[in-house]
């Protein structure tokens, strides 16, 4: 079949199966402003801002525009301009305007089409935005009505992708407004704290709960003895916010970074990634010893997690009771540095882990085993605000003792990636034709849901894994129906898992799949590849943890029940 | 609201098959029983049809016809439309005020049997000024009728 082709500005667009206009006209270098559109989400065609003309003069949305062979659109004719000028005067007349202090000013789309289009605030007419009030109940994430344009993104992604529904559309007219139903606030409803619904959002009405300005005061005490962990995929989505590749990992200037913005110890969260494997690991198989009813799922992901006792708490003795290996590191660092005034920081990619690090489950002897978790994002802002040439520092390593990792560890950043470590501790077997065949076995990729089955000596085991809730949901509902059986699933709520996490700078889906190339590529820079190898472990196990291994790395939540 | 009786909610959920696309008639059928949408049955009905809760509650506040608010027995919409402004509405809504304990911030009585509501033109202009009582219609309200109305619905209440 020939080529297919449409005209948009006196361009020949050559497309194949894109969804819409809009999509085409991306794909070829032309860039139509659109606020409620989002290629993983339905469309929903209401902000008006992506209009494009045709020949015949008449204007339509190109979110919501089938490409056909031939079509020929215009995206800045005088009309169009025109358009968008009024569209976002509308949308300014009803918002809370102060960009010098919102969060979200300079990425937020809102703002950067107001300055693009030469959009000022109408003076003279009374602004109109909501007056419901700011809602502060998450850990995680602030919503914030007077500044919503009601684009609906996030009720969409909430809905969708993760099949909660914590927020909608609520009342009409001019008191309308995105909310959780009944006046509740988002801690009451079924929110797990993913923070994708601030990923799609292009304004500052839902953002991440800033926590910089705390950051800044411990490294400043010369009393405090800052210990900071970053997590897998936190090296592989850091790199655009400084212009750089995202397919490459940017571990070692993570590192110095971190050093040079006066943190006192750097680890990596990769060893306990690594022990997470070797509890996981033994705790499965002691199951499937004992006749223990399965599947047993994974426990690393404090989204998925905190769905499964808001939506599925029967399901909780399934889980694993390992802690995530922000807590191992967590419980190791108060160990390494027991009488010191340590202050415990998590680097993740992941806005729920700010509420799992408050959890009363993780406070060991007294003390609480994280301190405060920064988000991918927030250490991109911290290193902009320390004046540091990222592009430029040169690598550093972790401190020791607790510094080594294997690439079991580092691949926990994607979807996949803690049932692939699994399989590598299960066979254990670190020759690279098993290596291989395990990669091939159907454990990689970005797909929302994959299931497949590996043989480990005498045992089939049968295995899924899902990212997304939504997907989670389905693979719950076919194991319940008795449609399909499993032994092992993991989940992570993000779509993609961690490096896509709702703590990452916002990424499209060409993004993700950089990321995930880049994880591989951490992981093949790896010379140790099964976490047994960790040259840590012996340290770990023997000398820090000394007999309290499954008291410390454990975590029975209250919906665990008894063991 | 404690000890919903959720019987009869289900007796509406079963009428319409717990059918999400009829979710409006469902609202409609409790509202009649209730008089309003008491919050307890509303997140019953989303887990019964596999609604979000969030998403019902945005369908229930889309319509002007649904209330949230637990209403009293008798509904009385007084109008303040020009038309009824003009022949002195606002005395009319004063005296109903003072004889049923309510005032614009607190639009229930104690009592249970009223709630009032100020609404625009009730589109009766002709008649004004209107009260309208649950559905029935009364014209050329004086704030003296209006008293004597409080009066009559206490008796029959
Ligand atoms: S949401 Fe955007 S436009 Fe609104 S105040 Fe924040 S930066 Fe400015
Ligand atoms: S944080 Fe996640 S669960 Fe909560 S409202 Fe946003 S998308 Fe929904
Ligand atoms: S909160 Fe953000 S994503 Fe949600 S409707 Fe408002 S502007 Fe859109
Ligand atoms: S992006 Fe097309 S209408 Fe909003
Ligand atoms: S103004 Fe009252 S009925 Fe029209």
């Amino acid at each position: 079949m020939a080529e297919k082709k449409m005209i948009i500005d006196g361009i020949e667009c050559p497309f194949t199966n894109e969804r819409n206009v809009l999509e085409v006209a991306r794909k070829n270098g032309i860039d139509i402003p659109s606020l409620c559109y989002c290629e993983n989400l339905s469309i929903y065609g209401g902000c008006r801002l992506c209009l494009v003309e045709n020949e015949k003069g008449v204007m339509d949305a190109a979110c919501s525009m089938q490409p056909r062979n031939g079509l020929v659109v215009y995206t800045h004719t005088k009309k169009v301009l025109d358009s968008r000028h009024t569209t976002l005067q509308l949308l300014l007349s009803s918002h809370r305007a102060e960009c010098l202090t919102c969060d979200e000013s300079g990425r937020c789309k809102l703002q950067e089409y107001a300055h693009r289009y030469n959009v000022v605030e109408p003076r003279f007419t009374e602004n109109t935005y909501s007056r419901a009030p700011l809602d502060v109940s998450s850990p995680s994430i602030t919503r914030d009505p007077s500044k919503c344009i009601l684009c609906g993104l996030c009720v969409r992604m909430c809905a969708e992708v993760q099949n909660i529904g914590a927020i909608d559309f609520t009342k009409r007219g001019k008191k309308a407004v995105v909310a959780p139903g009944f006046g509740k606030t988002l801690i009451e409803t079924g929110c797990v704290g993913c923070g994708q619904c601030a990923a799609v959002c292009p304004t500052g009405a839902i953002t991440i709960n800033n926590q910089i300005p705390e950051m800044w005061r411990m490294l400043n005490d010369p009393k405090k003895k800052v210990v900071v962990q970053f997590a897998p995929s936190v090296r592989v989505g850091l790199a655009e916010e400084f212009s750089m590749p995202a397919s490459e990992p940017v571990t070692g200037k993570l590192v110095t970074a971190l050093k040079r913005l006066g943190v006192d110890v750097v680890y990596d969260t990769n060893l306990t990634a690594d022990l997470t494997i070797m509890e996981e690991s033994a705790e499965f198989l002691e199951k499937v010893k004992n006749g223990d009813k399965l599947p047993m799922f994974t426990s690393c992901c404090p989204g998925w997690i905190q769905h499964v006792e808001k939506a599925h708490p029967h399901l909780m003795p399934q889980v694993s009771t390992c802690g995530s290996p922000m807590e191992m590191f967590g419980a190791l660092i108060r160990q390494q540095f027991k009488d010191e005034d340590v202050y415990s920081v998590a680097i993740m990619p992941c806005t729920a882990k700010k509420f799992e690090a408050q959890r009363p489950e993780l406070e060991k002897d007294g003390k609480r085993l994280i301190d405060l978790v920064l988000t991918t994002d927030e250490l991109a802002r911290l290193i902009k605000a320390a004046g540091i040439d990222f592009k430029n520092l040169p690598d550093s390593e972790p401190d020791s003792p607790l510094g080594d990792y294997t690439g079991a560890g580092v691949i926990f950043g994607v979807t996949g990636g803690v049932t692939e470590a699994v399989i590598r501790r299960v066979l254990d077997d670190a020759s690279p034709e098993t290596l291989k065949t395990i990669a091939e076995c159907g454990v990689r990729g970005l797909e929302g849901i994959k299931a497949f089955e590996v043989a480990a000596g005498d045992l089939k085991l049968r295995i899924a894994v899902a990212n997304g809730l939504g997907n989670a949901d389905k693979l719950i509902e076919k194991v319940e129906s008795g449609e399909e059986y499993f032994d092992f699933i993991e989940v992570m709520a993000c779509p993609n898992g961690c490096i896509g996490g709702g703590g990452q700078p916002p990424a499209s889906n060409a993004r993700k799949a950089e990321r995930f190339e880049a994880i591989f590529k951490a992981d093949d820079a790896c010379e140790l590849k099964i976490p047994q190898q960790n040259p840590a472990l012996g340290y770990v196990y023997d000398e820090l943890l000394k007999g309290r291994a499954h008291e410390l790395l454990h975590i029975h939540y209250p919906a665990h029940g008894h063991h | 609201m404690e000890n919903m009786d959720l019987r009869f909610i289900d007796s509406v959920l079963e009428k319409h098959d717990s059918d999400k696309s009829k979710i409006i008639a469902i609202m409609q059928d409790v509202q009649e029983q209730y008089r309003y949408l008491p919050q307890e049955a509303l997140e019953y009905i989303a887990e019964k049809v596999g609604m979000s809760e969030s998403k019902l509650y945005g369908v229930a506040t889309f319509y002007g016809n649904f209330s949230l608010d637990a209403k009293g027995k008798y509904v009385m919409k007084v109008c303040r439309g020009t038309a009824c402004h003009v022949r002195k509405s606002s005395n009319v809504l004063q005296a109903l005020y003072d004889a049923t304990g309510t005032s614009e911030q607190k639009p229930n009585s104690d009592d249970g049997l009223f709630t009032l509501e100020i609404v625009s033109c009730l589109g009766a202009c002709g008649l004004s000024p209107v009260v309208m009582v649950n559905d029935t219609v009364h014209a050329a309200m004086t704030p003296e009728k209006a008293r004597a109305l409080v009066e009559q619905l206490k008796e029959e209440a």
